[in-house]
């Protein structure tokens, strides 16, 4: 089974080359393609002796660069992909959990969760609430429990890629792909992985952006719900 | 109440004017020619409300409104936001081809850099 671990990053030149060295180590053959989301950092140069690397010439966000990996992992025609942060928050020890759990129960996206292991490095009490926020809005609109539904540590199979390689949600995709994947007959798991804090550079969410990002994500989920039903 | 002559001179050598410049772009091509029709709007509506003012007498009346200047901003205002809607609409379209072709532009680098690796070891 040929497995194409992705990995987006925006100005991760700091955490890179140690995420990348321990990717090498984790037991599971694969490929590796980070994609350089505009970083204004040595990100790309970093990774270049360690892995495949796209860079994109403008910053298009977490959406168009997980696409992108999307689109080569379609194009090379790969069995799974593994979403994964560059900033060093999913220890790359975990793909084995998730490719194990695929093995044994199959779906098009599993979503390695920190909130089924009381062990895992859970975020902050502020993005907690949002968390939990997020996971009721798509409870009402989607009719899906998720736990964890902004966590960038997932694994899709062929059908989700094939999915996902045209029409990947551009704006707060974590929690949108879930719900359209649901509504579009895919299936999908929460599994329970360890998540570590980030390892290097800044999140770009903090303070008055927290609650600022809440309204947009609610806004987008109501959008893509009325649009599946267009 | 009809428009005095000098009102009437002012009013048609600006509307002129500005068609002119409308129709030098449209013709350069830095113009598209259904934002030409909007923009012709500006212009268009105050001239009907000028010259007829008999007419717009009479369509203030059907529409229920007490001065025929209201309606004439009102068409204005309307002409303006559709063509601001249009411009939020290809700006929107621009946007999705931007980011497709930047994905592409970075996969075929990738394959680029591969296939230099792959004749630089031969």
């Amino acid at each position: 089974m040929r497995l194409l671990i992705g990995i987006p990053c925006h100005n991760e030149g700091g955490s890179i080359e140690k995420v990348l060295a321990e990717l090498r180590s984790c037991g599971v053959p694969h490929d590796t393609l980070v994609v350089d989301d505009g970083s204004k950092d040595d990100t790309a140069r970093r990774a270049r002796p360690l892995s495949k690397v796209a860079v994109l010439s403008i910053n298009l966000g977490i959406g168009g660069a997980v696409q992108t990996a999307i689109r080569y992992a379609h194009r090379h025609d790969y069995d799974l992909f593994v979403q994964l942060d560059g900033d060093g928050q999913h220890p790359p020890d975990q793909v084995r959990v998730l490719l194990d759990q695929y093995l044994r129960a199959p779906a098009s996206i599993l979503v390695g969760s920190r909130f089924c292991d009381v062990q895992s490095f859970r975020s902050t009490r502020l993005r907690r609430i949002g968390i939990t926020v997020i996971s009721s809005a798509l409870r009402a609109l989607y009719g899906i429990e998720v736990r964890d539904p902004t966590s960038g540590f997932r694994l899709f199979d062929r059908k989700a890629i094939a999915f996902f390689h045209d029409a990947y949600p551009q704006d707060f995709p974590e929690p949108i792909s879930i719900g359209v994947a649901h509504r579009a007959g895919l299936t999908y798991r929460e599994v329970a992985v360890t998540m570590r804090e980030r390892q290097a550079g800044a999140s770009s969410i903090y303070g008055f952006k927290n609650l600022k990002y809440m309204v947009r994500v609610l806004g987008y989920l109501a959008l893509y719900r009325m649009r599946a039903s267009a | 109440m009809d428009p005095s002559p000098q009102t009437l001179v002012v009013a048609t050598v600006s509307f002129v004017a500005y068609m002119v410049l409308l129709v030098v772009r449209v013709v350069r091509n830095r113009l598209d020619f259904n934002d030409f029709i909007l923009l012709s709007a500006v212009c268009a509506v105050p001239a009907v409300f000028l010259y007829f003012p008999g007419f717009s007498a009479h369509v203030s009346r059907l529409a229920g409104v007490s001065y025929p200047f209201l309606l004439l901003f009102g068409a204005v205002i309307v002409a303006a936001y559709l063509f601001a809607m249009r411009i939020a609409i290809r700006l929107n379209e621009l946007k999705q081809r931007t980011a497709r072709l930047t994905q592409e532009l970075a996969l075929l680098r990738v394959e680029l850099d591969a296939a230099q690796k792959g004749s630089d070891r031969r």
